[in-house]
């Protein structure tokens, strides 16, 4: 347990993270542009190197945005996607307050949102070719080549934006400051792998989260300040942790889909690591700037295609080996595998994970499938409760 | 005739049994792995929108699974348990029919596979099939392969076509390496040479379509096109087919030869759009209505024009991948495809959505705007499933949206 020590650390955390629509608003009026992304595939030191305000649109749990973005996507859509047109819809001020958004090219729906926000949503809206056969042996030349080329493009569209050309020495600002984002974020993330932590995976995700609409330089403020106050705990004088504990992998939990984590908290379950694309795997790796001389592009490039593959791309065992390693780093006794609804490509991978996790780390895989309406807390209650008495008795 | 004409599936549909020549197509969706196996060639399976050019240029045989294993195993034997199958080897249950027959078959021992490989092609067109392959893979005792297609852009087009290049390169190793024959500049040549006259053959069907008069019917030239996606048994003996299928149509088509009865000069043209139907009994349904299926655009990425025959093979080959309609994004997609619909005259289009299908049901809104707004015609949306599945709904919407606008 972390011995209460959250209320303190974490305050006032939420109300800045309802600030940042305030603050996006605020920065329209002083003309500063606003330019929105979906996938982590977007560097986002690309719309700071062109002056402009980064914003991860990231946001799902809301029945009505669902219901808005079905005036485009069909409800058997996965209810991300559909929230993200809906969120514009419905004017959720964070959505309403973008000039541009820049979506790469990943799965099937997110396309269709590229196509919808530049045919039907009136800003404009940059698509980022990212290639989906991810072979390192293989391919990586020509894919590396591919997607440099396409950020180059993506960079040119948003100077033309701004009015601001990204420049090498503007990136390498950006790079820099979004790599100690990055590191101070790894660190929170780390925590909860001692069974006596100060801070639990749950709040820490929160803070990932909040980071998504947060000014870059007060974010990373925040994680210094909280960083200092946390290594200044001693963890000895915690309570051990005895629930047990889960990785929570698969499809984007997006800030505001919090039904899966409070059942499973409220069933007594301990999530202390995760897989998913809103969690830790932004803060895994660095972009790694090679001496003075280095491309801040091709570093870039490097980074984004090479960090932990999103099931669009093929690249399944670096996925199965990335779960199994956590897993292990956290000594996870179970894993929760969260699947949207219609969400494919995550889908077709629970049997595999199921499978990789039983054969190497002799542990259960729960699947769950979840829309965002209430409609099915009563079943995956049921599953997850099963699923958390069946660990305690093991 | 053979086991697809003893099927149910086969029993429910109403083709045209004047028009002899199409006994040699229906014997094409009959086609026994077996028999392919004992050719001595390869066998490769490819995805449905992929050029099959550079498997024969390898000395193989190409395998449109996704079409073949679900027409003969759900449309004709009505084996629709091969959906659990699917479920079963790793896909959700929401994926689409096609798929799920498809991996039900092939993982599910519905289908004896004799696959030597698959060549898949990562294109922008569907998730599902990229995943079904991921879980084949693991099933089959054959190597699956992934090779990229970058999605359409034109300020893209420098660097996308150095890829394709590559990748087409790094295809054609793997092939060798499957098939014990190097690709050469002229045996790829040969090979595009031999596509495009499929490709010509497919465009003389939607020419025949353009006709006042009923050439020939829905239901033919839908098949007509499904079976054209991985030339078997081989291109010259497809050709060969598709030719003696084009002289009778022209045969009787001249002055003082009696057309078929079926589907009179009135008749509401109709274009289709969307994802392939496993329900043929749609193509009926629609002649039955007062309809005329006079094209679709299911498999137009295939022929949409002729590789150039110009100047490298692979860099035509790269070329034309590159500017496959389905390839690019819905809006320039439509806008690029009306040329095409525009000269088969529709009076209508039906968009038909495969249930559980992602890609091109959620572009629908987009693709019925587009045509409203270009073509002014009215268009229909409708959603099928496996073939006995909730078709009355279909029937009835068909049935009213061609009375509706026959007037």
């Amino acid at each position: 347990m972390n011995n209460g020590n959250n209320s303190i650390l974490l305050a006032g955390l939420p109300e800045r993270i309802e600030r940042d629509s305030a603050r996006i608003t605020l920065a329209r009026n002083a003309r500063s542009k606003v330019v929105g992304y979906f996938c982590p595939h977007v560097p986002e030191e690309l719309i700071m190197a062109a002056d402009m305000i980064p914003v991860r649109l990231a946001q799902g749990g809301d029945i009505d945005a669902v219901t808005a973005g079905e005036d485009y996507l069909k409800a058997d859509s996965c209810p991300y996607a559909r929230s993200c047109l809906g969120f514009r819809k419905t004017e959720n001020p964070i959505y309403t307050g973008v000039d541009a958004v820049c979506v790469a090219y990943t799965c099937d729906s997110m396309r269709k949102n590229q196509e919808y926000w530049a045919d039907y949503l009136g800003i404009p809206s940059f698509p980022l070719g990212i290639t989906q056969t991810h072979d390192r042996l293989r391919s990586k030349t020509q894919s590396l080549e591919y997607y440099k080329n396409e950020l180059n493009l993506l960079a040119g569209r948003l100077g033309t934006l701004s009015g601001q050309p990204v420049t090498n020495s503007k990136l390498k600002r950006a790079i820099e400051l979004t790599n100690r984002i990055r590191d101070k974020l790894w660190r929170l993330f780390e925590y909860p792998a001692d069974k006596q932590t100060p801070i639990e995976w749950r709040d820490v995700f929160r803070i990932a989260q909040a980071g998504f609409t947060m000014d870059r330089q007060e974010y990373l403020d925040e994680l210094t300040l909280l960083d200092d106050r946390l290594g200044k705990i001693d963890k000895q004088s915690l309570t051990p942790d005895s629930r047990p504990r889960l990785m929570i992998c698969g499809s984007i939990i997006a800030q505001g889909d919090d039904k899966v984590l409070d059942i499973v908290g409220a069933a007594g379950g301990n999530i202390v690591a995760d897989s998913v694309c809103t969690g830790s795997m932004f803060s895994r790796k660095r972009v790694t700037l090679f001496g003075l001389a280095g491309s801040p592009m091709d570093a870039l490039a490097e980074r984004y295609l090479y960090n932990i593959p999103c099931p669009f791309m093929t690249d399944l065992p670096k996925r199965l080996s990335r779960i199994v390693k956590i897993a292990r780093d956290y000594n996870i006794d179970g894993i929760i595998y969260y699947s949207l609804k219609y969400c494919d490509t995550w889908r077709a991978e629970f049997k595999a994970v199921r499978d990789i996790a039983q054969k190497q780390l002799s542990i259960p895989t729960l699947l769950i499938e979840a829309e965002y309406s209430p409609a099915d807390i009563g079943t995956i209650k049921t599953k997850v409760e099963a699923f958390i008495e069946m660990m305690e008795g093991r | 005739m053979s086991a697809i004409s003893n099927s149910p599936g086969y029993n429910r549909l109403v083709f045209d049994t004047e028009l002899k020549s199409f006994e040699g197509v229906l014997a094409l969706l009959d086609t026994d792995i077996s028999a392919l196996n004992q050719t001595g060639k390869k066998l490769i399976a490819k995805s449905p929108l992929s050029p099959p050019e550079p498997i024969y240029a390898a000395g193989g045989l190409a395998y449109d699974a996704y079409t073949r294993e679900t027409i003969v195993q759900s449309v004709m034997q009505e084996n629709f348990n091969l959906a659990n199958a699917g479920v079963d080897a790793g896909l959700s249950p929401e994926f689409n029919p096609w798929n799920l027959i498809m991996v039900g078959s092939l993982a599910g021992g519905g289908s004896e596979s004799g696959l030597a490989g698959a060549a898949i092609a990562c294109g922008c067109w569907d998730d599902q099939y990229k995943k079904s392959w991921q879980v084949l893979s693991d099933c089959l005792d054959a190597p699956v392969y992934f090779w990229e297609i970058p999605r359409y852009d034109a300020d893209s087009e420098k660097w996308a076509l150095r890829l394709i290049k590559a990748e087409l390169e790094q295809l054609f190793k793997w092939l060798e390496f499957q098939t014990g024959r190097k690709v050469t500049q002229q045996s790829l040549a040969e090979a595009i040479r031999q596509g495009n006259m499929i490709r010509r053959d497919l465009q003389v069907f939607d020419e025949l379509l353009q006709s006042d008069s009923r050439l020939l019917g829905g239901l033919e030239y839908y098949i007509l096109q499904l079976v054209s996606s991985d030339y078997l048994p081989n291109p010259n003996e497809l050709h060969g087919i598709y030719s003696r299928l084009i002289d009778e149509i022209r045969h009787k088509s001249q002055p003082g030869q009696a057309v078929s009865a079926a589907g009179s000069a009135k008749a509401l043209r109709i274009y289709l759009m969307g994802d392939e139907t496993q329900q043929f009994q749609l193509f009926n349904t629609i002649e039955s209505c007062g309809g005329r299926v006079v094209g679709a655009d299911f498999r137009l990425s295939l022929y949409y024009e002729f590789i150039d025959k110009k100047g490298s093979p692979l860099d035509s080959l790269a070329r034309w991948i590159w500017k496959m309609p389905c390839n690019m994004p819905t809006g320039q997609r439509i806008r690029e495809t009306i040329p095409f619909i525009t000269r088969q005259k529709p009076d209508a289009v039906i968009i038909n959505s495969a249930a559980g299908s992602r890609n091109l049901p959620g572009s629908e809104r987009m693709v019925r705007d587009i045509i409203k707004e270009q073509m002014g015609i009215p268009v229909l949306s409708i959603e099928t499933s496996l073939p006995q599945q909730d078709t009355e709904k279909t029937e009835y919407l068909v049935r009213a949206f061609i009375e509706m606008n026959s007037y």
